[in-house]
């Protein structure tokens, strides 16, 4: 079983790091949206431009079908529009709520959240992410039959043993405490794309159809084509300030269908924030006079089923609280598979110093230092990208998704190259710091008006928050960095010190080495 | 944002008693053997400091939110006992005690406030 463990984790768990520090950061995907937006800072109060959205989203899309226009929430002020057309890119832009104006583009937060699903990289991404989610439950289930003293052990966290004792005891510590969290996160992670990954239910119900599943999933009931123009269309405003008002709270998404035709409808989802599945109720309005039609009927218990796991993962629910244990419980699951890697190299040390650096093994330490320690470094990059590369250039996003894996890559070479005679974890974590603790500085000096100071000023605690948060993380990656300055034991000498130590608390209970 | 103070720290210390009920934590902290009685005691107790946070989140946030807000406080507190407890033994056994005594303070005051 112990081989199981080995591999299963082993194969993935760079790609498992990668997926589980995005995550992390998706937590605040929306507050991270926010803050790389400057023109939706300091936002003069006004009504909520819908109709005048509506009519941006419809001169980029002309022959789009149906729209999607996200009102402004407590985590984001602007208006979100969405479309999807078959055989085209998705449409997925920002607009000024005010005016409905399009907002200089970015890559957004929302960057974290594709790199956590498709590791930016399409369908083939997907699939990749689905079975590394798939190995990682194998890995945890695994993890707990091998670990013999799991309940002895519960409590152990022994830092000063140094070696590969720390390291197994830090993998264990955040593996078992946070095992609740790791099954659940890796189990609902592969089901939210369940019916990519088994197909079969697909296959046999619907012929294959994925359109036809999707229909039938939509709690919408699909109007009837009429095949002329509409006469007039209704206010988006009216619509959703009506909406609101019957919902009795905020309305998460406006879905316009059959533009272009008679029958156009329009209908309000509600954001459903007070419960773990989201919302269920979903108004429907006519689209050409803005009337009440009624509620669709609430989704099939199976389906509420799958709403309800998927809402477990995406944690839309109960604000901000929980989304930060989610971001802390995020991180205990990166340091578990940072260890985990740590482990295995330790555990083969004194075999490679043998084979000599030719063999793998000081690739495997140059690429585990580049996506450890590099990871981190090119997300504050892209941050930093996004407050640098002027506001008026069309390829802005695409630049700064480029900077993104341009340092990481940077970062890669600097590990293959500093690996024998430099400190490369010290030097990249202390590179990330170092970016870290300076970003509310270049903020202020590129958007003197969202600043950490005049956020303050401002109540806007969303902002402030971000650039609070990147001064907490510089100093925890400034911490990291200080520990690596510390002459690095090798394996023979943590061996004494392991005996010593446990010879010196004889007091201690028999310990049988595990 | 009491809620989850009062969460995180009832968690905590129900981490804290059933770990002083394991012999060899006892030891390191105390220094003397744990007896069958103090031993069934502390666990006694931190079952029910655990129950006591769960029934509190569910009271007050759903269910379904509240089970969720539990659970990750959870996890969360006795990752913080675990790492507290071989650097700063004294203040981790302190944080159990005084955020213990403090959130059934508030909770006792948050239930009854024409008593105080």
């Amino acid at each position: 079983m112990a081989w199981l463990h080995t591999w299963a984790g082993l194969i993935v768990s760079w790609v498992l790091f990668a997926i589980f520090l995005g995550g992390t950061l998706a937590c605040f995907d929306k507050e991270l949206d926010y803050w790389m937006r400057p023109a939706l800072h300091q936002l003069a109060p006004g009504p909520i431009a819908m109709d005048a959205a509506a009519t941006t989203l419809r001169e980029m899309a002309p022959h789009a079908e149906t729209l999607y226009l996200r009102p402004p929430s407590a985590r984001d002020p602007s208006i979100h529009g969405f479309v999807f057309e078959p055989g085209k890119p998705t449409i997925d832009v920002a607009l000024n709520p005010r005016d409905g104006t399009r907002i200089p583009p970015t890559v957004g937060g929302n960057f974290f959240f594709v790199l956590h699903y498709n590791l930016q990289a399409g369908t083939p991404g997907v699939y990749l992410v689905g079975l590394a989610g798939m190995l990682m439950l194998l890995a945890l289930v695994s993890g707990v039959i091998i670990h013999r003293r799991v309940f002895k052990d519960f409590f152990v966290f022994r830092p000063q043993a140094g070696g590969q004792r720390a390291w197994l005891d830090g993998h264990n510590l955040t593996g078992v405490l946070g095992l609740p969290f790791h099954l659940m996160i890796a189990y609902t992670g592969v089901i939210i794309m369940m019916s990519t990954y088994m197909t079969a239910g697909v296959q046999i119900g619907y012929h294959g159809d994925l359109a036809a599943y999707y229909a039938a999933l939509s709690s919408t009931p699909h109007p009837v084509e009429q095949h002329r123009l509409p006469s007039r269309v209704a206010s988006l405003n009216k619509i959703l300030h009506d909406a609101v008002q019957r919902l009795g709270g905020p309305a998460q998404y406006l879905e316009i269908e059959h533009v272009h035709d008679a029958s156009i409808t329009i209908s309000a989802l509600a954001a459903g924030n007070d419960e773990v599945a989201g919302g269920r109720r979903n108004l429907i309005y006519d689209g050409t006079d803005g009337h009440f039609r009624g509620e669709s009927e609430s989704p099939p218990a199976a389906y509420r089923t799958y709403q309800f796991l998927s809402g477990l993962h995406r944690v839309q629910f109960g604000g901000a609280a929980i989304r930060w244990l989610y971001f802390l419980l995020g991180t205990a699951g990166c340091v578990m598979l940072a260890t985990a890697t740590q482990v295995w190299i330790e555990k083969r040390q004194r075999k490679a110093e043998a084979a000599g650096l030719r063999s793998g093994y000081g690739l495997v330490r140059a690429l585990n230092i580049a996506v450890i320690a590099g990871m981190p470094l090119a997300s504050v990059a892209l941050l930093w990208a996004n407050r640098l590369l002027p506001g008026n250039l069309a390829v802005r996003a695409s630049w700064e998704a480029q900077s993104f894996y341009a340092v990481w890559l940077l970062a890669t070479i600097w590990a293959v190259l500093r690996l024998r005679r430099g400190k490369p974890w010290r030097e990249l974590f202390g590179m990330t710091a170092a970016l870290l603790l300076a970003l509310p500085l270049l903020n202020a000096l590129t958007e003197p008006r969202s600043s950490l100071l005049a956020s303050i000023v401002d109540h806007d605690w969303v902002l402030a928050g971000v650039d609070a948060t990147a001064l907490a993380l510089g100093l925890g990656f400034a911490w990291l960095a200080w520990l690596n300055t510390r002459p690095r034991k090798n394996v023979r000498r943590d061996a004494r010190i392991g005996a010593a130590s446990a010879s010196s608390h004889a007091a201690r209970p028999r310990e049988k080495s595990a | 944002m009491t809620l989850w103070l009062i969460l995180l720290a009832l968690n905590y210390s129900s981490w804290a008693l059933l770990c002083l009920a394991v012999a060899r934590h006892h030891r390191q902290h105390f220094g003397a053997e744990v007896s069958v009685r103090r031993s069934r005691l502390l666990r006694l107790g931190g079952w029910l400091t655990m129950l006591a946070a769960w029934v509190i989140s569910v009271h007050w946030r759903g269910w379904d939110i509240g089970s969720v807000d539990w659970c990750a406080s959870w996890m969360l507190a006795a990752i913080a006992w675990v790492l507290l407890q071989p650097y700063r033994p004294r203040f981790a056994r302190w944080l159990a005690f005084v955020g213990g005594a403090a959130s059934l303070f508030a909770l006792i005051s948050f239930l009854s406030p024409t008593l105080f």
